[in-house]
C-alpha cells in the first residue's frame, strides 16, 4: 500500500515536470494602440534570472530533485515536506512574477517587437500584463495532488513523533542549504554555462559554443588572448616568487622562537599582527614605505632604484606578501614544532646527530604534514592574487604586473564582455581546482588518520 | 664536553633572541612610520620631507614636532579637505556587514553541523559531502553570475549583497562538525529520554559545549567580512557607500597626492578594529589557525 502511494506520488511529480516545461505566462503590452505580445515559458524565466521570482524557480527545481531523491530513498515524509514547500513557492512565484510590470528580460523581448515595427518606447512607459497559461494551473494542481498523495500520518502520537524526527534535520540545515543553493550552486552552474555564451552581464546570455575559448586560447591577434596569457603568466609568476618566501620566512622564525626562552609570546604577537590587516591597509601602508621621495626604503635603507618599475615591483610584492602572510603560517609551524616529542631529539643526540642531522632527520619528517598543508593553502591564496598588483602598480608599464583577476574584473565590469570574462575565470578556476585536489587528498587523509586514532 | 654543549645552547639562545628582536623591529617599522607621521600636519609633512640631508636628518624628520590630532578630526569632519571622505559611512557599513555576517554564519552553521552530526539523519552525510565538493569549485567561477543575481534582487549598492552570499560557505560547518565529534553524546541522549526536543538540546546542551569553536568560526567570519576587498569593490557601485576596506582604495585616489597625513589617519583607523578584536580574543585567533590546519598541539 505504502509503496503504491509513493509510486503514485513519483508519477505525479514527473507529470509535474512535464507540465512545468509547457507552463509559462502570456505577456502583453499596449502602447498607443500597438500591441506586442509574447509567451514566456518558465524555463526562459529561469534562464534569464532577471528578478527575485526567477530565483524561486531555481529553488523549486532544487526542491524537485530533492523530493524525487527522497521518494526513491523510501522517505515519503521528507518528500512531503519538500513538495509542500514547492507548492507554496510555486504559487508565490506566480503571484510575484505576474505582478512585475517591468521585468527586464520580458521587456527586452517585447521591445524588439516594437523596434521591428519602428516604434520607440521608453522602458518606464512599459506596463506589461502577464497572465499564466492553463498549463500553470495544471502544474500547480499536479504538485498539490502529489503532495496530498503522500500526506503523512498525523493520527497517533507515535507517528507524529516519528514524522517530527524524520523531518527535523532538514529544517535545521534548511537556512544554510537555501543560501548555498541561491548564492553558490546557481551561480556556479550559471558561470560555467556563461563561459560558452555571449553575455553582457545584465541581459540574457546567448549560446555561442566554444567561441570564447577559441578567442582567448588560440586567436593570437585578439586582445583577450594577450590579456589571458599575460595575466595568467603574471599570476603564476607571482605565485612562484612569493610562495617560497611565505614558507621559508615563517619556518625560520618558528624554528628560532623554539630555541629562545624569554619573550616568545611578545614576539609571536608582533609577527602575527600584520596578518590581521586587510589588503588595502597593508598595500597602502607599504606604498608609503616604498615611496620614492619620502619613503623609508629610499631614504633610510638607501635603495637607489624606483620600486614601482617592473623588475623591482616583484621584489616589493614579495616583501609585502611575506610580511603580510607570515603570521598564520608561523603559528601553524610553532604548534607543530611544539608537538614534536623531546625524546626523539635526545635519542638523536645520543646517536651523535649534530644540529643539522637533528633538523634533517627529526624536525623535517615531523613537519611534513604542516609544510604540505601550508604550501597548498599558500599557493591557492597566491593564485587568487588581486589586491597587491591592483593597488600598487595597476596596469602601469604596459601591464607588467597585471594579474588575471584584474583583467577578468575589467572585462566583465568595465567593458561588460562577461562571456569572455567567464571563460577566463574558467581557465583560472581550472588551475586553482587542480591544486585544491591535492588539498582534499591531504584533508581526507588527515580525517582518516584521526578516525583511525580515535578507534 | 657537557659544558661545551651547554655553552653552545646558550649561544644559540642568545643569538636567536637577538636576531628575532632585530627582525621584529624591522617588522613594525612600516606601521610605526604611519602612526608617527599621522600626527603631523600636511604642511609639516611636506616641508619636512622636501628638505633634509642624509639618513640621520631623515630619521629626525620622521618624528612630529608636536602631537597633532588634526588629521584624524579632519577625516571625520571634512575640514580643510578637498573632498568629503565618507569615512563614517564606510565604518558603519563595515561594522554592520561584519557583525551581521558573523551572527548569521554562527547560527546557521552550528544548526547545520548539529543536524549533520547529532540528529538521526540517514542521508545527511551524502548531502554534506555533496555540498562540500561543489564548494571546492573556486569562487571566481561564480563571481560574475553572483553579481547578476544581486542585480536581479535589487541588491547592487545594498549591504545585503555583502552579507548573505558570504554566509553560504561550508568550511565552517566542517570545522564545527569535527569539533562536535569530540563532544560526548551521552548527555543529549539522556536529555532526549527526559523528553527534550532537538532544538532544546541544541540550545541548552550543544551550544554551550560548542562555544570555543563557535568563537573561532565567528572570528574568522568577522575577519573575512572585514577584509573583503574584491567583492565589495564590485557590488557597491556608489563610492559614497563603500565598506572601509574597499573604500580605502578610493580614499587613496581622493587624498593620496596632497593630503598625506589625512590618508595616513584613514589607514590607522582601518587598523584599529582588527587590533582591538585581536587584543580581546587572542587565544581564539591562534587556536583557530591551529584547528584549521588540523594540527594537534
Amino acid at each position: 500500500m505504502k509503496i503504491k502511494r509513493g509510486l503514485l506520488a513519483a508519477v505525479l511529480l514527473l507529470a509535474f515536470a512535464v507540465s512545468f516545461f509547457f507552463s509559462g505566462v502570456d505577456a502583453v503590452v499596449t502602447h498607443k494602440g500597438t500591441v506586442a505580445e509574447t509567451f514566456v515559458p518558465h524555463y526562459l524565466t529561469l534562464y534569464s534570472l532577471s528578478s527575485a521570482p526567477s530565483l524561486l524557480l531555481a529553488l523549486i527545481i532544487a526542491l524537485f530533485i530533492f523530493a524525487l531523491l527522497s521518494l526513491f530513498h523510501g522517505q515519503p515524509n521528507v518528500s512531503f515536506l519538500f513538495m509542500a514547500i514547492m507548492t507554496v513557492l510555486y504559487i508565490v512565484f506566480l503571484i510575484t512574477y505576474c505582478a512585475e510590470t517591468r521585468n527586464n528580460s520580458v521587456y527586452n523581448i517585447l521591445n524588439e517587437q516594437f523596434l521591428a515595427e519602428g516604434i520607440k518606447v521608453k522602458k518606464r512607459d512599459f506596463n506589461i500584463t502577464m497572465t499564466p497559461n492553463w498549463w500553470c494551473w495544471l502544474t500547480a494542481a499536479l504538485i498539490l495532488a502529489s503532495t496530498l498523495t503522500i500526506f503523512p500520518d498525523f493520527r497517533t502520537p507515535v507517528t507524529r513523533y516519528r514524522l517530527k524526527r524524520q523531518v527535523e534535520p532538514y529544517i535545521f540545515i534548511a537556512p544554510h542549504v537555501l543560501l548555498f543553493v541561491v548564492f553558490s550552486m546557481v551561480p556556479i552552474i550559471y558561470g560555467i554555462y556563461a563561459a560558452f555564451t555571449t553575455w553582457d552581464l545584465y541581459n540574457d546570455p546567448v549560446f555561442a559554443g566554444l567561441r570564447n575559448f577559441r578567442t582567448i586560447l588560440f586567436d593570437s591577434e585578439n586582445t583577450y588572448f594577450g590579456q589571458l596569457r599575460k595575466g595568467l603568466w603574471n599570476t603564476i609568476k607571482f605565485m612562484l616568487y612569493v610562495t617560497p618566501f611565505c614558507i621559508a620566512v615563517p619556518f625560520s622564525i618558528a624554528l628560532a622562537t623554539r630555541s629562545i626562552t624569554r619573550g616568545s609570546k611578545v614576539l609571536q604577537a608582533v609577527y602575527y599582527l600584520p596578518s590581521l590587516l586587510s589588503t588595502t591597509t597593508v598595500m597602502l601602508a607599504w606604498k608609503y614605505f616604498f615611496n620614492n621621495t619620502y619613503g623609508m626604503a629610499v631614504n633610510l635603507f638607501g635603495s637607489t632604484w624606483n620600486w614601482f618599475a617592473p623588475p623591482y615591483t616583484w621584489v616589493m610584492m614579495i616583501i609585502i606578501t611575506a610580511w603580510w602572510g607570515t603570521g598564520g603560517t608561523m603559528v601553524i609551524y610553532q604548534s607543530a614544532l611544539a608537538s614534536v616529542p623531546d625524546d626523539q631529539y635526545e635519542a638523536a643526540a645520543i646517536d651523535g646527530a649534530g644540529a643539522f642531522g637533528k633538523f634533517r632527520y627529526i624536525t623535517l619528517p615531523n613537519m611534513s604534514y604542516p609544510l604540505m598543508y601550508t604550501c597548498v593553502t599558500t599557493v591557492i591564496a597566491q593564485l587568487n592574487v588581486y589586491g597587491q598588483p591592483n593597488l600598487l602598480t595597476g596596469y602601469n608599464y604596459n601591464g607588467a604586473n597585471a594579474v588575471l583577476l584584474m583583467y577578468i574584473r575589467d572585462t566583465a565590469f568595465t567593458q561588460n564582455i562577461a562571456g569572455i570574462a567567464s571563460a577566463m575565470s574558467m581557465v583560472l578556476g581550472a588551475v586553482i581546482m587542480a591544486i585544491s585536489f591535492v588539498q582534499i587528498r591531504l584533508m581526507r587523509g588527515d580525517s582518516e588518520r584521526a578516525k583511525r586514532a580515535s578507534r | 664536553m657537557q659544558s661545551n654543549m651547554k655553552r653552545n645552547k646558550e649561544l644559540v639562545r642568545v643569538s636567536c633572541t637577538a636576531a628575532l628582536s632585530l627582525i621584529a623591529i624591522f617588522w613594525v617599522i612600516p606601521v610605526v612610520w604611519i602612526i608617527v607621521n599621522s600626527f603631523k600636519t600636511n604642511v609639516e609633512f611636506q616641508v619636512g620631507y622636501a628638505n633634509f640631508k642624509g639618513r640621520w636628518e631623515y630619521l629626525r624628520t620622521i618624528f612630529p614636532k608636536s602631537l597633532n590630532f588634526g588629521s584624524y578630526v579632519a577625516v571625520f569632519t571634512g575640514e580643510g579637505l578637498s573632498t568629503t571622505t565618507h569615512i563614517t559611512t564606510m565604518l558603519k557599513n563595515s561594522v554592520i556587514v561584519s557583525v551581521a555576517r558573523t551572527a548569521i554564519v554562527v547560527v546557521i552553521s552550528s544548526l547545520s553541523a548539529y543536524a549533520y552530526e547529532r540528529l538521526d539523519f540517514p542521508v545527511g552525510d551524502k548531502i554534506f559531502w555533496g555540498l562540500f565538493y561543489v564548494s571546492l569549485i573556486p569562487n571566481i567561477a561564480s563571481t560574475l553570475p553572483l553579481f547578476k543575481i544581486c542585480n536581479s534582487l535589487g541588491w547592487l549598492n545594498n549591504l545585503n549583497a555583502l552579507i548573505w552570499p558570504g554566509c553560504a560557505g561550508i568550511m565552517n560547518i566542517f570545522l564545527i562538525r569535527n569539533f562536535l565529534k569530540g563532544v560526548p553524546k551521552e548527555m543529549d541522549e539522556a536529555a532526549r529520554i527526559d523528553g527534550a526536543g532537538s532544538f532544546a538540546i541544541y540550545r541548552i546542551l550543544i551550544v554551550p559545549a560548542m562555544k570555543p569553536v563557535l568563537m573561532i568560526v565567528g572570528l574568522s567570519a568577522f575577519r573575512g567580512a572585514w577584509n573583503d576587498y574584491f567583492w565589495p569593490s564590485i557590488v557597491m557601485t556608489d563610492p559614497k557607500n563603500q565598506t572601509l576596506t574597499a573604500g580605502l582604495a578610493l580614499l587613496e585616489n581622493a587624498l593620496g597626492g596632497t593630503q598625506w597625513t589625512n590618508m595616513l589617519a584613514c589607514i590607522i583607523i582601518s587598523m584599529i578594529f582588527p587590533f582591538v578584536l585581536y587584543l580581546f580574543c587572542q587565544k581564539y585567533f591562534l587556536k583557530g589557525i591551529q584547528i584549521q590546519a588540523a594540527v594537534k598541539g
